[in-house]
């Protein structure tokens, strides 16, 4: 009689736990046990900062979270946006993750009629602020003004460098294409500040992106008298160009970019080289931030990680290299064991692995992908 | 003798007359205007190295839209090709000339497959394309992790886009072409194939294998101006969603001026030729200065200014046809009287 009544105080405080959420993970050890699938939407599947944040998510659902991810085709308009949410929704997801946003609050809007998530554009004020009390509505980790302060920041390294005559690709800003328009002003705002404490600076504007007429700009910029070259979307396509013109030990170039296992080498080479200087690049981590956190709103604790009841709009910088010792902590950060040492500690985030889960939970891991932070650890 | 002179001079004349009066126009433009270095020194070398580029893209499109078949698959097997052919280079260790062998290899083979879909699934040439475009644009994205190629770091590599190698490779593909198209049975059906489908079926011309050879053919040319672009950038980047067909905007203008010169020379020549009036203009609009967005305008408005020019100059033979018979009637009248 004691033995049965013994085992039935065992299975009521394994059904009570169970009752009470405790976490339960599928038999390879991910979280959670059921998988959770996550529409993750691109402007172009071949953009190198986008595949860096694919091959990090798709680590993620390997090693931490029992997720699957629908990766968009190129999104051109606001209709190709909403029938991917759409497609999602019918899919099964749970959230998506904007990498890219066109159709703004539409976006938003569709994913919580279809009772999704929506992680990202936080950064925009006016869609934060019509949706930042709706439930399905998470924010994001935002960079600032980060295409305006990575491409300052960059130009600014050059300027430090005594830098004077500079040659600036401008990508899409002709085309009045946001982020290229902000990242001109970043450089704009750099030159305007040197020129204000009285140094004479020039510039050059190589306008658009590699074509025949992109190679007559390049070339025509690159015969002038120039010592710097900023460019706003990869420092790929100057590196030859710069050596065929005779000009690699005068020409030094900043540029946004992105780390990965394809463009380390080319990086270290090029500090090594003396032709590179700064570099602008985006961590990747706060995607994997953005997974924890669909994850956790899924099984319905989205409300834990929020300050005030709002959605998230927490800030981080963006990653301005400036020597090559920087280079080889961020890459030993994003390709080495910092990387899964950081994607283990995700799960701090999901309310159900630890109870204690909360904005300040939140707050550290953000810190903890932030240049300094990385520059710290040993 | 002189007769033969003499026409050899005005077919001379008419063929350069257009990319000489683009050079001028430019060249006083831009120093009107304050802005040194058009046309001269490192300019032209660009201006030249642009013409081969945009030139060659150029030829591979017209073995086959002047037969009626719309590529769109070019810009695919632009990027599939060097970057296959390169990454066998990387691979076995080749040299420039071998890897600009492995690329050429490479784009006959895929422009050849290309064919073969068309030829096999009696499609519309463009929906044909479309698919084999996709194909090819998802082949090259999936090598190498979607990363390309690059010879940044094998600087022996790249010396296609430098001189005289790139006068060297230039001359000797039109050379081959020109000689391909004007003293072969192949370039023989292919101009009855051009002047009329029906007609020279009829006559027992094999349409299908003269299309097949047409798109290896059109391969071959888009791989040697893949490698001008790598020699160029030193990258050869894959793309996704039919972002592969930018690289053939910027053939229609040579095309259109190569089919308006073709009446004083060969229509390679002539596009070459059309293909330099283009390298003054884009090299002009950069010297001068001008926004992307009002280059694109510009540039569409010239192509469209051609083209309601070619289509339309018949009135003017017209007009001069009808003018002199009308001098001749008026003459025989008063002789008459």
């Amino acid at each position: 009689m004691k033995k049965a009544a013994c085992a039935i105080a065992l299975i009521a405080t394994v059904a009570g736990m169970s009752a009470f959420g405790q976490a339960k993970y599928a038999a390879d050890g991910r979280y959670p046990a059921k998988t959770i699938k996550i529409g993750v939407e691109t402007f172009d599947p071949s953009d190198g900062g986008y595949m860096g944040v694919q091959s990090y998510l798709k680590s993620l659902s390997k090693g931490i979270f029992n997720v699957e991810f629908i990766f968009s085709e190129r999104i051109d308009s606001a209709e190709q946006e909403l029938q991917f949410i759409e497609n999602c929704a019918a899919a099964g997801a749970k959230g998506i993750i904007a990498y890219y946003n066109v159709s703004k609050g539409q976006a938003v809007a569709k994913a919580a009629e279809l009772k999704m998530f929506y992680w990202g554009t936080a950064e925009e004020k006016d869609i934060y602020d019509q949706y930042k009390a709706n439930p399905y509505f998470l924010g994001s980790v935002i960079l600032g003004n980060g295409d305006h302060d990575g491409m300052y920041g960059v130009t600014k390294a050059l300027l430090a460098e005594g830098k004077t005559k500079f040659v600036y690709a401008n990508g899409g800003a002709d085309f009045g294409i946001t982020m290229f328009v902000n990242r001109r002003l970043g450089f704009q705002d750099a030159i305007n500040e040197a020129k204000a404490k009285g140094a004479r600076i020039t510039a050059t504007e190589v306008p658009g992106f590699p074509n025949e007429a992109w190679f007559a700009a390049q070339g025509a910029a690159l015969a002038g008298d120039i010592d710097a070259v900023v460019s706003s979307f990869g420092p790929e396509v100057w590196i030859q160009p710069i050596t065929a013109a005779g000009k690699a030990r005068a020409v030094t170039i900043g540029s946004f970019g992105a780390i990965g296992p394809s463009t380390v080498d080319l990086f270290k080479g090029m500090y090594a080289s003396g032709l590179f200087s700064a570099i602008a690049t985006e961590p990747t981590e706060r995607f994997g931030i953005a997974v924890a956190m669909i994850v956790n709103a899924a099984e319905g604790n989205a409300a834990a990680l929020k300050k005030n009841g709002e959605a998230t709009r927490e800030a981080e910088s963006l990653w301005v290299i400036t020597n090559p010792q920087d280079l080889a902590k961020i890459v030993d950060f994003e390709l080495g064991a910092g990387r899964t040492a950081y994607s283990k500690d995700l799960t701090k985030l999901v309310k159900s692995i630890d109870p204690s889960a909360g904005n300040a939970t939140l707050l550290d891991l953000i810190k903890g992908f932030s240049l300094e932070t990385i520059r710290a650890k040993k | 003798m002189g007769s033969r002179l003499g026409k050899f001079a005005r077919c001379l004349a008419g063929t350069l007359a257009l990319p000489a009066l683009a050079y001028c126009f430019f060249a006083v433009l831009c120093s009107a205007s304050g802005k040194a270095g058009f046309g001269v020194g490192s300019d032209l070398a660009i201006i030249w190295r642009n013409t081969v580029y945009s030139g060659l893209i150029s030829l591979a499109l017209s073995f086959n839209l002047t037969s009626g078949r719309f590529d769109f698959s070019v810009g695919s097997i632009l990027i599939l090709s060097v970057i296959l052919g390169v990454d066998a280079a990387l691979a076995l260790g080749l040299g420039p000339v071998p890897m600009l062998l492995a690329c050429l290899a490479t784009g006959a083979i895929l422009g050849g497959l290309s064919g073969l879909a068309y030829v096999l699934l009696r499609l519309p040439p463009i929906v044909v394309s479309i698919g084999v475009a996709m194909i090819y644009e998802a082949a090259a994205f999936l090598m190498n992790g979607g990363s390309g190629v690059s010879v940044i770091m094998h600087p022996d590599l790249p010396i296609f886009a430098r001189q005289p190698t790139i006068t060297i490779l230039a001359a000797a593909i039109v050379a081959l072409l020109v000689l391909l198209l004007n003293f072969t049975k192949f370039g023989y059906n292919t101009n009855s194939l051009r002047g009329g489908q029906a007609t020279a079926v009829n006559i027992g011309i094999d349409e299908k294998r003269n299309a097949l050879a047409c798109y290896a053919i059109a391969g071959l040319l888009l791989a040697a101006a893949g490698v001008i672009s790598l020699s160029i950038l030193g990258t050869m980047a894959p793309k996704l969603s039919l972002g592969s067909s930018s690289y053939m905007m910027n053939a229609f203008l040579p095309l259109f001026l190569g089919g308006f010169l073709a009446r004083y020379s060969d229509r390679n020549v002539g596009i070459i030729a059309g293909s330099f009036v283009q390298a003054c203009i884009i090299s002009g609009f950069a010297i001068l200065g001008l926004s992307v967005s009002l280059q694109s305008v510009l540039n569409t408005l010239i192509v469209l200014a051609f083209l309601l020019f070619t289509s339309n100059s018949y009135k003017l033979e017209e007009f001069r046809m009808m003018k002199a018979k009308r001098l001749a009637a008026i003459a025989a009248r008063e002789k008459t009287v």
